[in-house]
């Protein structure tokens, strides 16, 4: 198949993929306002109540290993955490990731140690593996 | 010499396009506009087909992409900038990998049809490819490691976000590949300080920019 066939084919695969694919992301978006953290939910108050107060940056929020430990994972430093967004979005980390990360009131998660790929927003899931 | 003319053009559509994504990325990602999107569909895109059509020689694009991405390391603000310059790097390469099968005089992309549906092609593979390749570097570089489910979940997010770019690209590249007839010398006297002289400035910007925000 030549360029003037192929190129034009290829353009229309990427628009339906592409399309495709914003359907599914629409489809699946939650609008949960609670957390789930091993099966048990959370509102944002209930984890700020637990969490001490911490700030990185311009961000203060509920400190992540606090939160763990207050909700009784057991030997937390054990664990890694799978912190998952309403988009689908997530980001793995380890437990002295967490001791340097919190978690706003805007339910996203900052990390000191970690780039901004790893500012996980509307966290609705936080997976103990 | 011709060496040295093209290490000049890298040097400055690769500042050019620095300078972009550190400035005008910033401002875009701020006022809440999808700002990869535009940078890739506008912005890189357009720079690397202008490159390739003025030059006419594989490999600048990489170059640029590496100029690009090594100044995006110099201005750390504007969402994460260490994604930022992987994803620039990466997307320089796919370019190469991309448009290897083009010929250097762009002539297969004159009727509007091909011109189109290359910009789609092009910044939706470029776009997408750089968001996957950050996906996976930026654990990498980091110390928190790579979770290949991490980024299978997120691959219909990622497929979705490519559709505003592809967009962005079928307006660039015609608009580009139109300005063909545009004659730019690359003989003339004032090629060097000129060249030179855009990238100087785009690089002091970003410079002066970075130590005045760490400042305030």
């Amino acid at each position: 198949m030549g360029k003037e066939r192929l190129i034009p084919l290829l353009a229309l695969l990427v628009l339906v993929l592409s399309s495709i694919s914003t359907v599914y992301v629409y489809a699946i978006q939650s609008n949960s306002e609670v957390i789930d953290i091993q099966g048990q939910e959370y509102t944002i108050d209930q984890l700020f109540y637990l969490g001490d107060e911490q700030e990185i940056e311009d961000y203060a929020g509920a400190g992540l290993a606090t939160i763990m430990k207050k909700i009784g994972i057991r030997n937390p430093e054990e664990h890694d955490y799978t912190i998952i967004g309403a988009d689908g979005y997530q980001k793995t980390v380890q437990w002295e990731h967490l001791e340097n990360g919190l978690l706003t009131k805007e339910r996203q998660t900052i990390f000191s140690d970690l780039p901004k790929a790893f500012r996980v927003k509307d966290v609705v899931r936080i997976e103990v593996e | 010499m011709k060496n040295m003319k093209l290490f000049a053009g890298i040097l400055v559509f690769g500042s050019l396009w620095g300078f972009a994504e550190c400035i005008l990325g910033s401002i875009f990602h701020e006022a809440d506009l999808p700002a990869g999107a535009i940078m890739t569909g506008f912005f890189a895109i357009g720079l690397m087909v202008m490159s390739r059509m003025y030059y006419q020689q594989r490999g600048m694009q990489l170059g640029m992409g590496l100029v690009a991405g090594a100044m995006r390391l110099f201005n750390p603000f504007g969402g994460c900038f260490i994604c930022s310059a992987i994803a620039i790097a990466a997307e320089g390469a796919f370019f190469e990998i991309i448009w290897y099968k083009m010929s250097l005089n762009l002539q297969e992309l004159h009727p509007l049809r091909m011109s189109v549906s290359m910009g789609i092609v092009s910044a939706y593979l470029l776009y997408v490819g750089g968001y996957i390749v950050t996906q996976i570097l930026t654990p990498v570089v980091s110390s928190a490691g790579f979770y290949l489910e991490n980024l299978i979940v997120f691959l219909p997010q990622i497929f979705s976000s490519g559709l505003l770019a592809a967009l962005f690209g079928a307006v660039t590249i015609p608009t580009i590949i139109s300005l063909r007839n545009l004659k730019m010398s690359t003989q003339d006297r004032l090629y060097y300080p000129t060249t030179f002289g855009i990238s100087l400035v785009c690089w002091c910007i970003v410079i002066v920019n970075t130590i005045l925000t760490l400042g305030s």
